[in-house]
């Protein structure tokens, strides 16, 4: 069980390295916000990168969530903000960035240090991208927005689609698994683990399609 | 042991209810929001149509006028001008008795009628050029160009694929006159020495590009200018679009696409 484990979630790290190297390589090729959301890839694939060395080599790599936490919501925050640009004030994201990041500090310094799992920061991270993602849903609903540009629309349908799939996922299986996981025995926390992977994974493979389908010609 | 489990289900379940509290609550608020600027955006949109709308009818009615000026004083000035000594000869051959003199004066009064028919002939090929209808948009813009290249002030070439199909009278008149007001722009503001003209095609649009090495668009151009708004209403008026710049190097350069169905 242990070394199907570990396969998966090797295997899992795949389609983040293939989504971060497919933006490199397309970045001049990207429109403005899918730009920002390539900035967002690169930090998730940096930090994919250090925390499976790490777990080679037996490290905790527990740190690196609570700093992939912080800086992947603000990634996130910027991208969803060039997303509603001419919707909302600017500013709202700002507020709400700077918001989550005394937060998740506050969190990481007094309430779940650097070395244990940030399940709070976590759980706050995938509410807010589960309410913005939800947001841009029904915002993509409306036809003006549709016709504008056919093909920034796919690529944005796409990443938004698997940013609230994992999303959902994270609260579901974080936030509830570590209290359902109470009455059932201990090797369940191995497929908490393993379907969050998963639903992983099938974003990553989102991106590469959003990605794909927002580049210009 | 039963009430603990309750409890913890409880604990579960309470946290649950805000989570999704929050995040419908979050929704709905950036939803409203989203829905206000739609709305507001919206309305803007309208009253910009409206507007514009407005703007083309009136240019389009002083186009109209102005078409109707130039043409009355064409006929006025030449046209009468030419029947009116026509006239003034033909009353003085009614005097006359000498049969000699009647002779005389004859060739004069056919020397006008011959000039009153030129006028009447070059106005109504102003209006409405025959060769048009006869052979085409293409064979129109070449003659044309012949007409410039022989009053020898520019020069003009007319580039055609040999696949470029004859079109709807609509679209060919409405190319034409395109051309015809672009013309009029280079030769009396642009201070250009050569005019291109290409025409296209794609599968759905007829394209007319423009281009002359003259002056280009002045700095403030804002294309509120009569000719201007007369061609985008032509280009409307097909369903099409019209784009106007300055080109790379100098001059300007024109695009007007016509959409058709094959």
């Amino acid at each position: 069980m242990d070394n199907i484990s570990k396969w998966i979630i090797l295997f899992s790290c795949l389609p983040v390295f293939a989504a971060t190297v497919y933006a490199a390589l397309n970045y001049s090729r990207l429109e403005g916000k899918f730009r920002v959301f390539s900035w967002f890839l690169f930090f998730s694939g940096v930090i994919q990168l250090v925390s499976l060395v790490m777990w080679l080599y037996g490290l905790n790599n527990l740190p690196l969530l609570h700093l992939y936490v912080a800086a992947g919501f603000c990634g996130l925050a910027l991208f969803y903000r060039e997303v509603f640009r001419g919707f909302i004030p600017p500013r709202l994201m700002y507020i709400i960035m700077g918001a989550f990041l005394l937060f998740t500090g506050v969190n990481s310094l007094f309430v779940q240090p650097v070395f244990t799992f940030n399940s709070y920061a976590l759980t706050s991270e995938a509410v807010l991208v589960v309410i913005f993602s939800l947001s841009t849903m029904l915002l993509l609903q409306h036809e003006v927005l549709r016709t504008t540009d056919m093909a920034s629309f796919r690529g944005l349908n796409w990443i938004n689609a698997g940013l609230f799939t994992y999303y959902t996922s994270t609260i579901l299986v974080f936030y509830f698994g570590e209290r359902l996981i109470g009455y059932f025995p201990t090797y369940m926390n191995r497929y908490v683990w393993t379907i969050n992977s998963f639903f992983s994974v099938i974003m990553y493979c989102c991106f590469i399609i959003g990605l794909w389908k927002s580049r210009k010609n | 042991m039963e009430e603990s489990e309750k409890l913890n289900f409880l604990s579960t379940l309470f946290p649950l209810s805000v989570i999704l509290f929050i995040v419908v609550l979050g929704v709905l608020l950036l939803n409203q929001q989203f829905n206000r600027k739609l709305f507001r955006q919206k309305l803007e949109r309208e009253e910009l149509k409206m507007k514009q709308q407005q703007e083309l009818l009136r240019s389009s009615i002083e186009v109209q006028e102005k078409e109707r000026k130039r043409i009355a004083a064409d006929l006025h000035d030449e046209l009468g001008a030419a029947l009116s000594m026509i006239r003034m000869h033909l009353l003085r051959l009614e005097r006359l008795e000498n049969g000699s003199e009647i002779r005389e004066v004859l060739p004069q009064v056919r020397a006008m009628n011959e000039a009153a028919l030129a006028s009447m002939r070059r106005i109504s090929h102003e209006i409405r050029p025959p060769q048009l209808e006869a052979f085409g948009l293409v064979r129109t813009l070449e003659v044309t160009a012949e007409r410039i290249i022989e009053a020898g002030q520019l020069n003009m070439t007319v580039s055609v694929p040999d696949s470029f199909p004859r079109f709807p009278m609509a679209i060919e008149l409405g190319l034409y006159r395109v051309s015809m007001e672009l013309i009029t722009n280079t030769v009396k503001h642009g201070n250009a020495s050569h005019i291109e003209i290409a025409l296209s095609r794609d599968p759905e649009q007829a394209i007319l590009s423009y281009s002359d090495d003259g002056q280009g668009l002045p700095e403030a151009y804002d294309g509120r200018g009569l000719g201007h708004q007369s061609i985008e209403a032509r280009a409307n008026a097909l369903g099409g679009t019209f784009t106007i710049r300055n080109g790379n190097e100098k001059g300007l350069h024109a695009t007007i696409k016509i959409p058709f169905v094959s």
